[in-house]
């Protein structure tokens, strides 16, 4: 199994507010060592690797995550939440649960 | 698992709720609850304080002893704490409050204070305070009753359906349905209803408020304003922050890609 993670950068050079937050989250959890790859979508250059995965798997979103199995089939994650549980079995805590809930449900909080 | 009054008068498969949707999209809103407070057994309207209170006024019509519940946030407008007691009393319902988890509260005040979300953001404090308990609550309902609206926000709420699985807050064990009696009504609509039955309203209505939330969070709109532009107003360039659509289309436009498509 293959894992990438791409993570956007802002012209500033930091990462986006989410990608900071899932990766230290992955750090936290002592996951770091099993992702492979971390990809840079460059807000400051739009030809950067993490732009092209985000525009070949149609992902609006960072951070998400591609996940190679051993028969080559790409899967992608767009949810940390669900991410986390399937690829590395863990509860993501309700915080992140929350979280993830908010990111695809942009309305949720408008009651 | 979901218990109806009549198991066989709704399904819950997405074909059936599909043809449900396309039957009860052209009926009134009266009509559409008469339906569901028949069918459901745990079902209750969403208030939020604001002018979803015809909701209640239709409701109460139907049925005196219809469920109502609402979200105190502990940072509502003294108006529509206000409002609530009167709307209470109006209708002489036992309104539901749910609250807060005090612990989350109280950790998250106490780290980064009384107003965090113009710094960090809306997000965190908006999932302590509103979904979290939201999702409690939902979890021993099988369906609820929203006033949300088409005409609210043409960027989220544009399709808003009738009836649909709530597919954020369905879990595998416990699918929960979600009606939106208002939604295909306007704006225009619900005021003159509110007019014509003289149905209490929160005075911030008459301030500019359309859409009414947490008063940190929440301010008056000017004339053809959409509802959303009255709420956090101060982060919408933050709120992209993480989006990578300008850079997509930029990288589809680029030389290389459009050579490569050549």
């Amino acid at each position: 199994m293959n894992i990438i993670v791409v993570q956007k950068i802002k012209r500033d050079g930091q990462p986006c507010a989410k990608s900071a937050k899932v990766l230290g989250d992955l750090n936290s959890r002592g996951l770091l060592p099993q992702i492979h790859r971390i990809v840079a979508a460059d807000e400051g250059d739009p030809d950067s690797e993490g732009y092209e995965l985000a525009a070949q798997f149609q992902v609006e979103a960072a951070p998400f995550f591609l996940v190679e199995r051993d028969g080559g089939d790409i899967q992608v994650y767009e949810a940390y939440a669900r991410f986390l549980k399937e690829v590395f079995q863990q509860e993501p805590s309700e915080a992140e649960e929350i979280a993830e809930m908010m990111a695809q449900n942009p309305d949720l909080d408008f009651i | 698992m979901i218990q109806l009054a009549d198991p066989q008068a709704i399904a819950i498969d997405p074909a059936s709720l599909a043809a449900l949707e396309a039957d009860l999209a052209t009926k009134s809103p009266q009509k559409i609850l008469r339906l569901v407070l028949k069918q459901f057994e745990a079902i209750a309207i969403s208030f939020s304080g604001a002018e979803d209170v015809v909701l209640i006024d239709m409701a109460a019509k139907i049925n005196k002893d219809v469920r109502v519940f609402t979200l105190d946030t502990g940072r509502l407008h003294g108006e529509t704490y206000q409002f609530i007691d009167r709307v209470r009393k109006h209708y002489n319902l036992k309104l539901e409050m749910v609250f807060p988890d005090a612990a989350l509260v109280e950790a998250l005040v106490n780290a980064k204070g009384f107003y965090s979300f113009y710094q960090d953001g809306h997000k965190e404090c908006c999932g302590i305070r509103k979904v979290r308990p939201l999702r409690r609550k939902l979890s021993t309902l099988d369906a609820w009753i929203t006033g949300q609206r088409q005409d609210q926000n043409p960027s989220t709420r544009a399709n808003v359906p009738v009836v649909q699985l709530d597919t954020a807050f369905s879990t595998e064990d416990h699918p929960l349905i979600k009606f939106n009696p208002l939604a295909n009504w306007t704006s225009t609509q619900v005021w003159q209803y509110i007019r014509a039955y003289e149905v209490p309203y929160n005075p911030l209505h008459e301030r500019g408020f359309v859409s009414i939330g947490c008063e940190p969070c929440t301010r008056a709109i000017l004339p053809h304003q959409q509802e959303r532009e009255g709420r956090w107003w101060w982060e919408t360039a933050k709120e992209k922050e993480c989006g990578l659509h300008a850079a997509i289309n930029a990288a589809q436009d680029s030389p290389a890609a459009i050579a490569a498509q050549s």
